[in-house]
């Protein structure tokens, strides 16, 4: 038969366990929750393209500047174009 | 040129404001554990335990916050800055309430981690200071952080202050006649209150960022911008971060 001593100790056992559960779990809900929130925050702020006058005084801080990182990449800057375009011409019409 | 915020910027943002989540659930676990709650379902050991952890956890994601934005390196702050208040060019008062939330965090924890040589009065004065930590990171995030009008954002920030007051709130009904109380009560209505009024008449209103302290440089875009001319490009698609 289990003595008072035993059972109150196989309880804080219990609870000391416990505590390490909700522990990992809530460790791993930050670190997911890191992720979400920089991934919302990339899609909220995301890069742009800046000519030199673009910014305005004014403007939040954190925003303008170089950014070779593959996050940009659908606004990646164009290279330099070597010959001019054609003239783009719309016939047609309604 | 593509400009925009780098990965580090991100990771930034989003340690400080789980950053901010944890600091809200540890001290709410610690006003709850104030109150000596135990029940089967929720024993005070289990209460403890997580306020402790938590609170480490906590400390964790501000670590990674801090070394994130040093190494970022668009913002002109230094490892000085990170722990001596007033001492950045970036947004000087707004960065040295992280400065000092971060301070009194460290306080807090190193007096924990040596209470038993501390004594328990001072002990317990110096955990008083979390208290003050968690308003003084609100704000941090609030002023400093150029993605405040963000609504998600704001709704978790709005969330935190709800918890918190809510609790406060909560553990003014188990206390007595004291005189404490009266100065929870009060702080129970001025903390949304000086909030939201901070929020709207602030980082709401155009201009912020010039007001809050960023650096001429930095707003006239001409940090990191390279001497060589830079290729045409289409004009602007997306918001400024």
């Amino acid at each position: 038969m289990p003595q008072p001593a035993d059972h109150a100790a196989h309880r804080r056992d219990q609870r000391l366990a416990r505590i390490r559960r909700v522990s990992r779990w809530v460790a791993g809900g930050a670190a997911a929750a890191s992720l979400g929130l920089g991934t919302a925050f990339a899609h909220d702020l995301p890069g742009r393209h800046a000519p030199a006058a673009d910014a305005q005084p004014g403007a939040p801080a954190g925003g303008i500047r170089q950014s070779p990182q593959p996050h940009a990449a659908p606004q990646r800057a164009q290279p330099p174009a070597t010959t001019p375009a054609p003239a783009q011409t719309v016939s047609g019409g309604s | 040129m593509t400009v925009g915020p780098s990965l580090l910027w991100y990771t930034t943002r989003a340690t400080g404001v789980v950053a901010l989540l944890l600091l809200t659930g540890s001290v709410v676990l610690g006003v709850t554990g104030v109150a000596r709650i135990d029940t089967p379902r929720w024993p005070r050991l289990l209460n403890a335990g997580l306020h402790r952890n938590l609170s480490l956890l906590a400390v964790a994601f501000v670590a990674i916050h801090v070394v994130t934005t040093i190494l970022d390196g668009y913002a002109p702050i230094g490892w000085f800055s990170v722990i001596v208040p007033f001492t950045s060019p970036y947004r000087t008062l707004w960065l040295s309430l992280g400065t000092v939330a971060f301070d009194l965090l460290l306080a807090v924890v190193i007096s924990s981690l040596v209470r038993v040589r501390l004594g328990y009065r001072a002990w317990r004065a110096v955990h008083w200071l979390a208290y003050a930590s968690w308003p003084i990171a609100l704000w941090h995030g609030l002023g400093t952080g150029s993605d405040s009008k963000l609504t998600w954002l704001l709704a978790l920030d709005a969330a935190c202050v709800a918890a918190m007051t809510c609790t406060l709130g909560w553990r003014l009904t188990l206390a007595g006649r004291r005189p404490s109380v009266l100065a929870t009560t009060l702080t129970c209505i001025a903390l949304p209150l000086t909030t939201a009024a901070f929020v709207a008449v602030g980082p709401l209103q155009p201009g912020w960022a010039r007001r809050a302290g960023t650096p001429v440089t930095l707003l006239s875009g001409t940090a990191l911008r390279p001497a060589t001319t830079a290729p045409p490009t289409p004009p602007a698609t997306g918001n400024t971060p």
